[in-house]
């Protein structure tokens, strides 16, 4: 019997296989980055330390790390579970910047008390990111829109229209500069642990991420946006709602997504200030395909691109390699975990031997 | 190349012109299809593959025509070792394959089908009338029969085959594989091929003939070589062997496909269907004004060429397609309108004829797929979760009823080998508290073990829990052995009823479904029971 513990399954080596696949994506990421600061570097080493252990040289570049982070978490989990319904809706970064418009049109009324200013701000954002992604859903299901192109398209409505509603209607014209009247004061997000850029957005992005995992794996509705994601067929087949749970899960997801907007707007500054996208929506994509559509690793990864993007900017100040760098290091990154067949050779390998180690073990028997 | 099929010319019929040695082929998911083979095909034979489903036949046919990579072993031509690593080589070196899935574009005409790979061209222009002129010439020499501008999707199943077949002679094949090439034909179009490949062997041509169909293999093959759970067992003349014998071989044990089944004891009709029709997508009736009822404890058998409306039928039974006309009751009450979720409720189960697209989902764990109908029920929730303790616990009794093997019940569905899969979706429509059964080729391509298990589980819902079955089946005997009543199909209409199975044989069946008879209306209204 004990030689039969020895033997693996192939879900086991599989398993083992896509962490060693992570860890090698992210090695020969950094090795590519070390020749990249070579060439434009004249200290390249200074600089590569800097890539690496930069944010952890003081408290403040840390925090400036668990602050970039809370974005992130919302739009990773808005991705993720709109993925995990195997729907290529983009439309993400739209609802982020449509809920960052909407919690701002309602967070420059006065005179609503702190905690429901706060919260209906917030139901603003959700709603408007729900519509955004929500609308690609809806066409899909209803008229066949391919939704990839629907949801590309949405990021525009949400953005052009967006930016009308802030640089008419709400501009501050005694502002100095393109942006929105101020916040009220009952709408900014309170601080959390004494420090005055850590916001309670942190929490709720913990909690959405909380959320998310026990609504994809504990819930019978997670079940169906899994099982929707994996097989559409196969879920239309055994009478699970497949329509339904494609638009749920899109408003669902645009929900997550505009929070994610309201939370970062409210959390960090004063007034609405962003002329373009923020790129966090496209962020998410990446985060979800890195932590392949669950939730529960969103933190993580998270932290990792926020570390990415703080050495960044740590070079940047202490350099002269581009921050470009950094974005050219995220796309290998990517690249490089999106290649399942990175190292199937080998994994073949062991898998073969461990079925002619299984084959052994039986004839022994 | 520098291969030239000429050596083949020198050898004398009867001398080995291919072997095959100590062939090991492992799939990337751990699964062992071929240990250690060895097989050798004579020039001017037809050599029998034979073994259950899931022996390894087809992969030992894939890695000979370069579409598989074996991990050991190799390969003779002629006494010369080759590397065969795609099928364009094996096209080379005059080995051609025709799949099980004819691999024919169904848009394109025979002649253009044919030369696909090696087009004739005039100027920079496909040359259609050389491809036409080649047709018809390989058609004469090999005395095949084929239309040269007939469109493929308009052709019968036997019809594609020989195109198939002569496509692989254009290309110079010398050694056919021909991976169960009677599976989809009727007895009649059986025989055609028989002597199509007789004529072959006569001219001096190779032929591997793979197939579970034990009579077959006797009368056609001059040996045969048994496979069973990837190993070679045995290669034997075939003369000197019976089909008890052969069968032995196959499986290590005396096997009785024949399920020993009591005479069924129909009750009040389950499942009406009443003047049915469906259109597809190009506007034409898959099928017509059907008219049949199904009784409770009752196993109505579907006979009939593939194509002749089946597919759409069970489709629209299960919800996948809408009623577009007439309708259809289950235990007295219409399903028109009802979703997939409403008409499973009324107790309907399907297995479906495509299982790794609608029977399972491949990537996720066998507990998730067999609560797919099920997981929103009171019984697996506990506070509005999935109660997972208590999914995982049915997961394993069904793992345990239904002889499932794998490596657990988070094993992921493809894992498992078909007959398993197959399995998987049998544990769950068996158990879904089911009135009537939607089955659709129960055991196609799947091992005999599996195979026995579901047609045995099948008669005992019958027995036990009087569950009405529409079963269709593209083979024959099991439709013969496992059904009540039998009913054919032929151009979307019901031609033929048979209330006594057992009094009939794939021969009438074959006339059947061939279009060649078809009985009168009051016969056939013998199907619908008040």
């Amino acid at each position: 019997m004990s030689k039969k513990e020895k033997v693996k399954t192939t879900k086991q080596i599989e398993g083992m296989f896509s962490i060693i696949r992570t860890l090698l994506a992210v090695t020969i990421a950094l090795i590519f980055a070390f020749f990249l600061i070579s060439t434009v570097s004249d200290n390249p080493i200074k600089d590569f330390s800097t890539l690496l252990i930069g944010p952890l040289a003081n408290t403040g570049r840390m925090i400036t790390v668990v602050s970039k982070m809370i974005p992130l978490l919302f739009t990773g989990v808005a991705v993720s579970l709109i993925y995990s319904a195997g729907q290529i809706n983009i439309a993400a970064e739209g609802a982020f910047f449509a809920g960052a418009v909407a919690s701002t049109v309602v967070a420059i009324i006065e005179g609503i008390p702190a905690p429901i200013h706060i919260i209906l701000s917030l139901l603003a954002g959700a709603v408007t990111g729900a519509i955004v992604m929500g609308i690609p859903a809806i066409m899909n299901v209803r008229y066949n829109v391919v939704t990839i192109v629907s949801s590309l398209m949405m990021n525009y409505v949400a953005l052009y229209g967006g930016l009308y509603i802030i640089l008419n209607p709400l501009r501050d014209p005694s502002a100095g500069f393109e942006a929105s009247f101020s916040f009220a004061k009952s709408a900014i997000l309170p601080r959390i642990l004494g420090n005055d850029r850590l916001h309670i957005g942190l929490l709720i992005g913990l909690a959405v991420v909380i959320f998310g995992s026990i609504l994809l794996y504990k819930r019978p509705f997670g079940y169906s946006i899994r099982t929707v994601g994996a097989n559409k067929r196969f879920a239309i087949y055994s009478g699970i709602p497949v329509d339904k749970t494609i638009v749920l899960t899109s408003l669902l997801s645009g929900a997550i997504a505009g929070m994610g907007g309201s939370v970062e707007t409210l959390g960090n500054y004063s007034r609405f200030v962003y002329s373009g996208f923020t790129n966090h929506g496209w962020d998410g994509i990446m985060l979800a395909v890195l932590c392949r559509n669950n939730p529960k690793t969103i933190p993580f990864a998270a932290f990792f691109l926020a570390y990415l993007k703080t050495s960044a900017d740590s070079l940047n100040l202490t350099s002269k390699i581009p921050p470009e760098i950094i974005s050219v290091i995220q796309a290998i990154i990517i690249i490089f975990i999106a290649a399942e067949k990175l190292l199937s050779k080998w994994e073949h390998k062991k898998i073969v031997a461990n079925s002619q180690k299984v084959m052994a073990v039986e004839k022994g028997d | 190349m520098e291969f030239n099929k000429k050596v083949y010319d020198d050898l004398n019929i009867g001398e080995d012109i291919l072997s095959m040695e100590n062939i090991t082929k492992i799939y990337g998911n751990g699964f062992v299809a071929n240990k250690n083979v060895n097989f050798t095909i004579r020039k001017g034979e037809i050599h029998g593959l034979v073994g259950e489903n899931g022996a390894g036949k087809t992969t030992l046919m894939k890695v000979l025509f370069g579409q598989e990579i074996p991990e050991e072993g190799r390969i003779l031509l002629a006494g010369r070792e080759v590397n065969i690593s795609n099928p364009l080589i094996a096209l080379e070196y005059g080995i051609g394959m025709v799949h099980q899935h004819f691999m024919l574009i169904e848009s394109l005409s025979v002649a253009e089908n044919m030369v696909l790979g090696s087009e004739p061209v005039k100027g920079i222009a496909f040359d259609y009338d050389e491809a036409v002129h080649r047709t018809k010439e390989v058609s004469k020499k090999f005395d095949l029969d084929v239309n040269p501008k007939a469109i493929i999707r308009d052709l019968s199943v036997g019809y594609k085959q020989r195109v198939e077949i002569l496509k692989m002679l254009l290309h110079g094949a010398q050694i056919l594989l021909l991976d169960e090439p009677t599976a989809v034909l009727t007895p009649q179009e059986t025989r055609e091929l028989f002597i199509q490949l007789k004529q072959l062997r006569e001219k001096g041509y190779s032929i591997v003939f793979i197939s579970h169909k034990l009579n077959e293999v006797k009368e056609i093959c001059d040996r045969i070589t048994v496979l069973r759970g990837g190993e070679s067992v045995s290669t034997t003349d075939t003369a000197t062997v019976s089909e008890q014998d052969i069968s032995k071989m196959m499986v290590g044990r005396d096997v009785f496909l024949n399920i020993e089944k009591k005479k069924s004891n129909p009750g009040k009709p389950v499942l009406s269907v009443s003047n049915l029709s469906y259109k597809n997508k190009f506007g034409l009736y898959a099928f017509k004004d059907l008219n049949f009822t199904i009784r409770s404890g009752e196993i109505l058998g579907v006979a009939g060429v593939e194509g002749n409306g089946q597919s759409e039928l069970a489709n629209v039974l299960a919800g996948l397609e809408p009623i577009q006309d007439g309708d259809i009751k289950v235990n007295g009450r219409s399903i028109k309108g009802m979703n997939i979720r409403q008409i499973r409720e009324e107790g309907v189960a399907v297995i479906h004829e495509d299982r790794m697209t609608y029977g399972t989902s491949a990537t996720q764990s066998i507990a998730e797929n067999v609560i797919s109908d099920r997981y929103y029920k009171e019984e697996y929730k506990k506070n509005g979760f999935i109660n997972w303790e208590y999914v995982v616990s049915k997961s394993k009794e069904l793992i345990q009823n239904y002889l499932i093997k794998a490596d657990g019940y988070d094993a992921e569905i493809r894992t498992l080998s078909g007959g398993n899969i197959q399995k998987v979706v049998a544990a769950r429509e068996f158990t879904s508290k089911l009135k009537l059964l939607i089955a659709s080729q129960p055991t196609r391509g799947i091992d005999v073990g599996a195979q026995e298990l579901i047609r045995k589980k099948m008669i005992k819902l019958r027995d036990e829990e009087n569950t009405a079955t529409l079963l269709f089946s593209a083979d024959l005997s099991e439709l013969l052995n496992g059904s009540d009543g039998i009913i054919v199909m032929y151009g979307g209409k019901i031609t033929a009823y048979f209330p006594d199975a057992s009094l009939v044989n794939e021969e009438i069946l074959g006339e059947y479904m061939l279009g060649l008879k078809s009985q009168s209306s009051e016969e056939i209204g013998g199907v619908v029971h008040e």
